[in-house]
This record gives structure tokens, sequence and C-alpha cells, in this order.
């Protein structure tokens, strides 16, 4: 059972009323389900076992009460403490969570190890995330393909290769580098089913030239926290169908 | 003064690693990067005392890449241990060195004013407009305009005295370097039209020349800047691709 609640809610825009602020001993995740930088922080809340109410918002009709939850009137907002605190960035989120909520802390609290596992996700997600958005750019204008293709492998390569054990937190467990890593990689594994001729493969993705991050990707894949955080492969298909042809539709599969 | 090599002669390819003896302190920097110079200001804020290693980063020494993968400057070193960017080098700095904190222990107000250096590197955004201008003088008009935008939006961000509250603190360490960069630029013809005196201007930025001016005459600023002189001509050198002095007015 997750600790998550509204995971599949249906999305809020423009017009709608705000919502009631959150329940005390609850944090609220203002959300949209297909959003990498937003499962970041579902992910982190869920694995963290903290109680949480998900709203998801309309990124393109923003209800104007979400500025002043999110200055751009982006997702993830971390909102709590009944309403009167919000955190933003899906980097400094989970982090922030580890603070308030030190028992189920995920990173580690020596300042050197922190700091390099801190170190490690800006270094990795800094190639996979912008290769990734370099791939939408060639569906769109396949000039750019040989080129975009190209970043994505280097990227993947060079990910493989800083994998050095089975998680990148280095020891048994994965930690957090591997949940805040895991939407971006799995966003390229929806891109394979549909991306003609793409360098990753669907198949025991991304495939037989990346052994360790294959097993990376099927072990958290699997863990039930992280699932409950991330849309299944059906939805998150169809939703990257309907976003390459310029129709993103936020409430698909529900 | 707990900064020692400030302005020592940048070493490069070819030279050794200086040996870092057991327990010392070192910060790889180069004089007039913005980025470096976060680590250096907090270095200082928070007293340690440290080594400062100038690096020629275009001449780029071998033994250096295996201290930042990508031989770039800031580095910190101490006890066999290395870390790397300046977004990351001062919370950690805060985390091995806690009972100099500069950041709030309170989690939240930690995390606002994270975030609120975050905003600011905006400012950071706005330098290398600056640089275009540098190459092309036609272009004035157009950048200026966004850095303009960006002095008004980093003056409604600044509430108190600081952006920390009444004490320079996290945000105005990290953010400084840039407008500091703007500052010297605006001492270049026909770049930018604000005034090195007073900088950025009392009429249009009231609340950020009073801070620029506490901040640029404090001790911890000025024992690691460099002067507006050698600034600019650097600045302007790196702009036009010309062969780059680390080591100008040394």
């Amino acid at each position: 059972m997750t600790v998550l609640a509204g995971v599949n809610s249906k999305i809020v825009k423009n017009g709608d009323p705000a919502p009631a602020p959150p329940a005390a001993g609850t944090i609220r995740i203002y959300n949209m389900r297909f959003c990498p930088w937003a499962q970041r922080a579902l992910i982190y809340a869920s694995v963290k076992n903290i109680p949480s109410d998900v709203i998801n918002v309309h990124l393109q009709e923003k209800p104007d009460w979400y500025f002043s939850k999110h200055y751009k009137g982006q997702v993830p907002t971390l909102e709590h403490d009944e309403g009167k605190k919000h955190v933003i960035e899906s980097a400094v989120i989970p982090e922030y969570l580890d603070d308030i909520y030190p028992e189920t802390r995920i990173l580690p609290t020596d300042p050197y190890e922190k700091v390099q596992q801190k170190l490690l996700l800006d270094r990795i997600s800094g190639q996979v995330s912008p290769a990734f958005y370099g791939v939408v750019q060639a569906v769109k204008n396949p000039d750019l393909r040989e080129e975009k293709f190209a970043d994505i492998k280097k990227a993947y390569d060079n990910a493989e290769q800083l994998l050095t054990g089975d998680f990148y937190s280095g020891t048994s467990k994965p930690g957090f580098v591997d949940y805040l890593l895991y939407p971006n990689i799995q966003r390229a594994y929806w891109a394979a089913h549909i991306v003609p001729d793409f360098p990753l493969e669907a198949e025991s993705f991304p495939g037989p030239n990346y052994p360790r991050l294959s097993k990376w990707y099927k072990a958290l894949e699997s863990i039930p926290e992280v699932a409950a955080a991330s849309q299944p492969t059906e939805n998150g298909v169809g939703f990257f169908k309907d976003y390459l042809g310029g129709s993103p539709n936020y409430d698909y599969g529900l | 003064m707990v900064l020692t090599g400030v302005t020592s002669k940048a070493i490069r390819k070819g030279d050794a690693e200086p040996p870092l003896s057991k327990g010392s302190f070192r910060v790889y920097n180069m004089r007039f990067c913005p980025w470096a110079e976060r680590a250096m200001l907090y270095v200082a804020a928070k007293g340690i005392e440290a080594e400062v290693v100038n690096l020629n980063v275009t001449d780029k020494l071998e033994w250096y890449w295996t201290k930042h993968y990508q031989g770039k400057a800031p580095a910190v070193e101490h006890n066999g241990k290395v870390v790397i960017e300046s977004g990351f080098i001062p919370e950690y700095l805060d985390d091995a060195f806690p009972e100099t904190r500069i950041l709030p222990t309170d989690p939240y107000e930690k995390v606002q004013q994270k975030l609120l250096a975050d905003r600011l590197t905006a400012v950071a955004h706005a330098v290398p407009l600056l640089f275009a201008v540098m190459r092309d003088r036609t272009l004035k008009d157009e950048k200026q305009r966004k850095v303009f935008e960006v002095l008004k939006q980093a003056e409604n961000l600044l509430a108190n005295d600081f952006y920390a509250g009444s004490q320079p603190g996290y945000p105005d360490y990290l953010s400084f370097p840039f407008f500091e960069k703007i500052w010297w630029s605006a001492s270049l013809d026909g770049v930018v039209d604000l005034p090195t005196i007073e900088f950025p201007g009392e009429e249009e930025y009231p609340k950020l020349t009073k801070w620029f001016q506490k901040m640029i005459s404090s001790d911890v600023v000025q024992s690691v800047t460099q002067s507006l002189e050698h600034g600019a001509a650097f600045m302007n050198a790196y702009a036009t691709h010309q062969e780059l002095n680390y080591d100008l007015g040394l």
C-alpha cells in the first residue's frame, strides 16, 4: 500500500478552485503525471514513507493560484506545514525531505559522501537529460538525428561507466542518485518504444551495450515504492506519442 | 589573513603538483573566474586557513585531471579529499566545518536561502551577454536591456540589507562574483550604461547599490578579489578570444 494519494487524480487547471491546505502530518506534492522532475519528489516521498497528497497541475493552463506556490508555475512544488511552507526544485526537495524527516534519511550524513552523491547526480543527469530532449528535437527535425542520437549514446555510455556497482549509491541498496536519476532514464525507455532506429533498445533496456545499466534499470523498476510513484509503460508511451505530436494529454490513461 | 597565495603565479602544463601537507586545506582557483570566486569567498567568510593554487586553465596540468574530470576551477582539497563545483562546495564546507556555519541550520530557512541563490544565477547568465557586446558593440542596446531586467529582478529579490538577512550569507557570497563581473564590464567603453562609482546606480537600483558597496568593501571580498582594472582587461581578452594572461597585474 502506497503512502501517495492522488497520483492519478485528474489534472487541475485555470479556473479550478485552490485546494484546501494539506492536513497536518501530510505533505503535498504538485505534480504532472508524466513529468520526470516532479516524479523525483514523488519517488523520494514514497521511499521515505511520507504520507503525501498529490495534485496534478495542467502545465499549459496553469491555475492563477498556483503561482503563489511556485513563482514560475512549474512542478514539482512541495507544500507542507498546513500550507505555510513551499519548497521547489526537483534536486532540492529530496534533500529537504531528508532534513525534515531524518529518521528515513537516504543521503549519507558524512559531508564528503553526501556531496559526492550530489555531484554524481549532477554529472549524469546533466548529460542524460539534455540528450533526451535532444532526441525529442530530432523526432521533429530529422536533420538533427545523427547528432542527437550520438549525444544520447554518449550520455548512456557515460552513465554505464559511472555505475561501478549495483547502484550509484555505492552500496547494496539504491540511494539519492538512483531515485533521482530513474525518471529521466524511464523517459528514454518510453522513447525506445516509439522512436525509429533509436540507439537504446526497449528489449532489456537500454540494451546489450549497457549490461550494468540494464540490471540497474530492472532493479529500480521492480521496487514497489518506485512503481507507486511512476506511470506504467503503456501510459507513458501513449503520452509520449501525443507529446511528440504536439498535443500532450495530461490525463492520458485516466 | 586566512588565505595565502591569492596572487600567486598560475601553474600550468608541465608544472609538478605542489605538495599539500596533512591537515592543510587548498583551493584551486583562477583569479578572474566568478565560479571559483564563490568558493574563495566562502572559504574566506568561514575563516578556513587555506592555500590558494591558481591554475592556467588553458594550458591544463596533467595531474589536475585526477582532481576535476573537466580540469576546471574551483576545487577544494584537504585530507586527500577533493570536492568540485562552485554550486556544491559552499554547502559542503558548512557541513564539514559546522563551527563556522553560514547557512541556517533550520531546514526550511536553509532551503529558502539555497533557492534564492539559485534564482540569482540569472545574474550569472547575464555576464555572457556583455561578452557578446565586447565582441560586437552594435549589440549593446539589445543585450544591456536584458542585463537591466536581471538587475531589476535582483533588486526586487533583495528584501533586507543582504539577501541572507541583516548579515551577508550564502546567497550573497554565491551571487556577488557575477555582479562584480557586470561592474568590471561597466568600466569598459561602450559595453553597458552602468556607473562604476556607486554601481549599479542608486536611482534605478537603490537597495542593490547599497548592497554592492557593502559587499565590495568587506574584508571577505577584499581578501579574494582582483582589481577593477585587471578584471576588466581580462574579461575583454576572454570575450575577444585573445591570449589570456592568468598572471595579469602580478
